[in-house]
């Protein structure tokens, strides 16, 4: 199973790197920069399942190609990709941002930094069972 | 553009008040109807008279809500403070040609008491018609007059009420946008505090060790924090308060120039202590009242004061030198510098006045 991390904070990508290693050794994890690296990435694999994310883990505030932008992208395309397994994370606490999460049907639910090591289990667990 | 004379400003007041909605309140009605009862008439109004148009706000026995001023008898009463009143119209020269008294309704009795501000300006009337001659007795006539201090009263009551909402609106509004700061301050905050939970959460659970890398990153985001929250405190208002404040004081402490602020129509809205020394007034005696106040008779009928408003209007600055009165009626010449003062779109919303004592190096 591969995990799918878009964001640009390095510090927080190492923190989830070592919790998903620690929790879950077997799990593949695929970081990528912010939303434009991630659509090219999309891209260049398009039918190749086993090479795309099962599930993502995705930031809100990127550079270039921010959270909204990519699930924007993501809905006009034909990746082949489980569409509802997108889980949105970021450390703000906006009403206006998680309601606009929760708008998605892509997003399956809205995450608060720091991502605490009981939700990451339930994560993938999720994962796991297929979803 | 035409400069400022009185009735301008007077006029410029009345329709300021048509703001107020006072046919939802009752009190306004209340008068009308006790004005109509006590004095035994069958048409009792409250008007202001604006420029062009003389609208009736409150009224029993009528039921239009505005007219030419022109043809109105209520420009008539508030040229004096007391009651006018008029027994029958159809001998009185004033309304000799006046559409109301030679055709329909055909008025001929009229009596008006000025709704008087307190800061002197008369708005409109309490008035009372009569299509046959009449006439007051002399307890009546202070009813009326009464009835109308009551509606002044009133109409000024719900203009501070009226102002006091708009201000509220604005504080909600400017509440909500700093709300949406706080937030977005919240959410930079949170972000490398997130981080060094994370990192610290790592060590806790034996996932990580505090090794040299994680140290780094700890040290990073610490610092990442420390800025933030820096930033966000130097752009916080309490400071820029301060610097308001003390700018404010600094103005105020000056002793050798009169500096004051007027608003658009030249009513005093600020005093320093140069102010207080050159021309005698304490702040709580001069504030609220119009600068035209310090001129001579002679400049006040030139009205010198308000070409002087109408020039740094159109120009920006105006000059001046002359003699002014002070408290005690004493004079000192001055050399006035009036300057025009904008908001964000350009208007004008009102005027710097420094002035300078050079009584002493005049010959006299």
């Amino acid at each position: 199973m591969t995990i799918g991390i878009i964001d640009d904070d390095l510090v927080y990508k190492f923190v989830i790197r070592t919790l998903i290693r620690a929790l879950s050794p077997a799990t593949l994890i695929l970081e990528l920069n912010d939303g434009q690296e991630a659509i090219e990435f999309f891209n260049q694999n398009m039918d190749e399942k086993s090479l795309l994310p099962d599930i993502i883990l995705l930031d809100i505030n990127m550079p270039r190609l921010n959270g909204w932008q990519f699930l924007d992208r993501l809905r006009n395309s034909n990746f082949a990709f489980n569409r509802h397994s997108i889980y949105m994370v970021s450390s703000s606490t906006d009403e206006i941002d998680i309601a606009t999460a929760n708008s998605y049907q892509e997003v399956r639910r809205f995450i608060s930094k720091p991502i605490r090591k009981e939700v990451l289990r339930e994560i993938i667990s999720e994962a796991m069972v297929g979803l | 553009m035409n400069m400022l004379d009185d009735e301008d400003i007077r006029s410029q007041t009345a329709e300021l008040f048509l703001n107020l909605e006072l046919s939802k309140l009752t009190e306004f009605q209340n008068i009308v109807d006790l004005a109509s009862q006590l004095c035994d008439k069958p048409v009792a109004l409250l008007t202001l008279l604006g420029k062009e148009m003389n609208w009736i706000r409150a009224a029993v026995g009528f039921e239009i809500k505005a007219m030419p001023r022109e043809t109105s008898f209520c420009q008539f009463a508030i040229q004096k403070d007391e009651v006018l009143i008029i027994g029958d119209a159809s001998q009185d020269l004033r309304f000799h040609d006046n559409p109301l008294v030679d055709s329909s309704p055909y008025v001929r009795f009229y009596a008006g008491a000025p709704l008087i501000l307190s800061g002197g300006l008369k708005i409109g009337t309490l008035c009372l018609f009569d299509l046959k001659p009449n006439s007051m007795s002399k307890l009546q006539e202070k009813t009326l007059a009464s009835l109308s201090k009551q509606a002044t009263a009133l109409l000024e009551l719900s203009w501070s009420r009226f102002l006091l909402q708009k201000q509220i609106a604005e504080t909600v509004i400017k509440n909500e946008s700093l709300k949406k700061i706080a937030f977005m301050q919240s959410h930079e905050i949170r972000h490398p505090l997130s981080n060094i939970i994370g990192l610290v959460n790592l060590v806790k659970d034996g996932f990580a060790s505090m090794d040299e890398n994680w140290l780094v990153m700890l040290g990073q985001e610490a610092n990442n924090l420390d800025s933030k929250v820096k930033e966000i405190v130097s752009e916080s208002l309490a400071v820029k308060d301060l610097r308001v404040i003390r700018y404010q004081k600094m103005v105020e402490e000056i002793e050798d120039y009169a500096i004051l602020i007027l608003d658009e129509n030249g009513f005093i809205e600020n005093w320093n202590k140069g102010a207080e020394k050159l021309k005698g007034y304490k702040a709580n005696e001069i504030i609220g009242r119009n600068f035209s106040i310090f001129y001579s008779e002679q400049d006040q009928l030139e009205k010198r004061h308000l070409n002087l408003i109408c020039k740094a209007r159109q120009e920006g600055t105006a000059r001046d030198s002359g003699w002014r009165l002070r408290k005690d009626a004493t004079r000192f010449w001055g050399q006035v510098t009036i300057t025009a003062i904008h908001d964000n779109d350009g208007t004008v919303i009102g005027f710097t006045k420094v002035t300078k004592d050079l009584t002493n190096t005049i010959t006299s």
